[in-house]
């Protein structure tokens, strides 16, 4: 019969750990959420020599401390659900401080097998390591390999299947006789008590002292017992004493004195440092005069990349939906016009930037890919401080060019609550790849000529907003001291196309599949509404709101509507209302309408700011858990997105007539 | 000195952390902990500083590099 067995996949961030798990695991994965979080997260099967394995991808941490919900959840899956081991992958040019977590998943009692992935990258800086004698200082099988060449998947299968059946804990760290002294007695005492998640002793007796969170509060049948809180407070005390520092530092401290003893006799580096080529780049890329200029280049680049290149595809779409519809000519009474202005029109305008789309999350994923997403947050700490936020929360705000949604789940990694709550604020002021659509149609058909420049001005736009009101809202709203930022800053790497293929999709998954079925589904209803003739009195009722924007035609206030829903729709009821299909959008606003660039302009700015769509509410009201925060933010972006419309139509028309 | 006054290309020894459990706690857990030495890599003068703590590359926001408190290395070499 098969062995099952499960394996916990654990690492830093940056090392490599979802190119090994996509190795190991192949096409065979399930990407769902942890139980009660909205973080992912990926599970995969794989048969080797007739053993099945269940692979389990925890995030990615630097520590199992109860500090952040990422570790949390990794924390508590390896004792709550007792994985038969943790394959630990490990960055081999940067051991050091990987191996802390390694040390504190020993620690926990259950076999690992380190997995010793980038050894390229170690090998290009002239370190040797030595996977045997880190294997016997350790006590647990390491295997090299290289994940993004796919070198050495096979014995780490191999390893992870003889760990299985071995079973064997790896070594257990010596922390130094005063913390040993009080390690022993307090798991002595634990000895013959209950512990929570089925832990050991020891390891209990390590978090006790180093007043982990999770153990202190969370565990009330431990921490309430006279007998241990006595010991754990005379211990901490007594190290105080000794050491003149929290026991907790000089347990961190002891975690890296056994890890920098093992790195003299395992790694052999270069007696003089080469300036790495990571380095020289930073050099220019954190300039403190350079960096910021570069960056808007950089962002600038990015969307003239993507918009030009696009071009030809859409065309060819177009082109695929226009003989579509041609072909649907003949078809007679409602259901031909269904067929044509329904569902030929209406899917055919969000459809055709489908190419544009994938094109910015090419790039968005080459620059998260390639490490420049942090310096980009590196970057903007200076300016991100003077509004009393930091750097880490411009990587959310980046992220929100891409999907509001996952964006702002991002936030996560911010650990400061009230920093996390302005940066979620702002968040759908950043440009998502949904309102593309809508800036893409209206530059095409309003700015022929400037129409890179109209649509990047959308996206300064929304990043000066959301940093004005940032600040504001620091300043009057959410006061406090910020939290601190600490990054690390990840060695620039080429970026494979296969590890770009899987980000791409990733994020554009779900515009198709949107697309197929929620925004399909509304452009039907639209039609439905408008063929009945229910549409129009919705429009006039809402229509004079905005009139002073200059769009208070019935027909532009139903996409407003409907594009809370999902903002591809505002151009597909455009599609279906004019009855044409994208390419004839532009003309079709002109002429029935009475558009001018002026009005194409200010409503672009509403369609950026106004009400996020139901997904970011939704996420929204999930990550703050507060209602009066969700309705804050549809309220302040409907009021802000009305008032700049209407500024920028009615000061325009003072130039423009 | 304060960590912000840490020239590029110098070696320093951290000699003190200020600030919450949790800020110590992250630093420890990237590597900088009292008595570590790392090399200054970059400071952006007001504005974060570029640190290198055993092989990678650590960024510390501009508040918080007036929370650390480090010196000169004296005379040793940087470990390697």
């Amino acid at each position: 019969m098969d062995r099952k067995i499960t394996v916990a996949l654990a690492g830093n961030p940056n090392t490599g750990k979802t190119t090994v798990f996509n190795n190991l695991t192949g096409a065979r994965q399930h990407v769902g959420n942890w139980p009660g979080v909205t973080v992912e997260k990926r599970e995969g099967n794989r048969e080797h020599k007739g053993t099945s394995i269940h692979v389990v991808d925890l995030p990615g941490v630097y520590s199992l401390t109860a500090y952040s919900l990422d570790e949390l959840i990794a924390r508590r899956f390896i004792l709550e659900e007792k994985p038969d081991l943790v394959a630990n992958v490990v960055d081999a040019s940067n051991l050091e401080r990987n191996l802390y977590l390694t040390t504190q998943l020993l620690e926990m009692g259950i076999p690992v097998v380190l997995v010793l992935n980038m050894m390229d990258m170690a090998r290009s800086r002239g370190y040797q390591i030595d996977p045997e004698k880190l294997s016997s200082l350790l006590g647990v099988p390491v295997v090299p390999c290289v994940a993004s060449r796919s070198e050495g998947t096979a014995e780490v299968l191999d390893a992870i299947v003889a760990a299985a059946e071995a079973h064997r804990p790896g070594v257990s760290l010596n922390y130094g006789r005063e913390i040993e002294h009080a390690v022993g007695s307090l798991e002595e005492l634990l000895r013959d008590r209950p512990l929570p998640h089925r832990a050991t002793p020891r390891w209990t007796a390590i978090k006790l002292l180093e007043d982990d969170e999770d153990m202190i509060e969370g565990h009330e049948e431990i921490t309430g017992d006279a007998a241990v809180s006595e010991a754990r407070e005379k211990s901490l005390a007594h190290l105080k004493s000794v050491y003149g520092e929290e026991a907790e530092t000089v347990i961190a401290d002891a975690r890296y004195g056994f890890i920098s003893g093992l790195m003299k006799d395992v790694v052999r580096k270069p007696s003089i440092e080469r300036v790495t080529a990571s380095d020289q780049i930073d050099k220019i890329v954190l300039n403190r005069w350079l960096g910021i200029p570069l960056f808007l280049a950089v962002l600038y680049g990015l969307f003239q990349v993507a918009f030009t290149l696009s071009v030809p595809f859409m065309d060819w779409i177009d082109a695929g939906f226009g003989w579509l519809a041609d072909q649907a000519g003949g078809v007679e009474g409602w259901f031909g016009a269904l067929l044509r202005d329904g569902i030929i029109g209406g899917l055919g305008s969000v459809l055709v930037f489908v190419p544009v789309i994938f094109l910015l999350y090419i790039a968005l994923s080459i620059l998260e890919d390639c490490g420049y997403m942090a310096r980009a947050a590196f970057v903007m700490d200076r300016l991100m401080h003077k509004i009393g936020l930091h750097g880490r929360s411009f990587v959310p705000m980046m992220l929100g060019f891409g999907c509001n949604v996952p964006a702002i789940m991002a936030t996560r990694t911010i650990e400061n609550p009230k920093d996390r709550l302005v940066t979620i604020l702002v968040n759908p002021l950043m440009s998502c790849g949904a309102r593309l659509p809508v800036y893409a149609l209206l530059a095409g058909a309003f700015f022929t000529a400037h129409q890179g420049l109209v649509v990047f001005s959308m996206y300064a736009i929304g990043i000066i907003l959301a940093i004005l009101l940032a600040w504001v809202f620091r300043k009057r709203l959410v006061r406090g001291e910020s939290g601190h930022f600490v990054m690390e800053l990840p060695p620039y790497r080429m970026p494979t196309i296969k590890g770009v293929a899987v980000h791409t999709w990733e994020r554009g998954r779900s515009f198709l599949t949107r697309a197929g079925t929620i925004i399909f589904g509304i452009v039907l209803v639209i039609w439905a509404l408008d063929y009945t003739g229910a549409l129009e009195p919705i429009g006039r009722a809402v229509a004079p709101i905005f009139g002073p924007a200059g769009f208070g035609q019935w027909q532009s206030a139903v996409t407003l509507v409907f594009g809370i829903l999902a903002k591809e729709v505002v151009v597909g009821t455009f599609g279906t209302l004019l009855a044409t299909g994208e390419a004839g959008i532009g003309a079709a606003l002109g002429s029935q309408l009475g558009w001018t660039p002026l009005i194409a302009y200010a409503f672009m700015v509403m369609t950026l700011i106004y009400v996020p769509c139901m997904a970011t509410i939704a996420v929204t009201r999930r990550e703050t858990g507060s209602w009066k925060w969700t309705f804050f933010m549809i309220g302040y972006t409907l009021i802000l997105g009305w008032l700049l419309a209407t500024l920028i139509y009615q000061i325009g028309r003072l130039f423009v007539g | 000195m304060p960590l912000g006054l840490a020239q590029p290309g110098e070696c320093i020894e951290i000699l003190k952390i200020r600030g919450g459990h949790g800020f110590r706690r992250r630093l420890a857990e990237m590597g900088l902990t009292s008595g570590s030495r790392v090399r200054v890599i970059s400071n952006g003068r007001p504005g974060p500083v570029v640190l290198e703590i055993k092989g990678s590359r650590l960024a510390i926001g501009h508040g918080a590099t007036h929370k650390i408190h480090v010196r000169h290395c004296s005379g040793a070499a940087m470990p390697a």
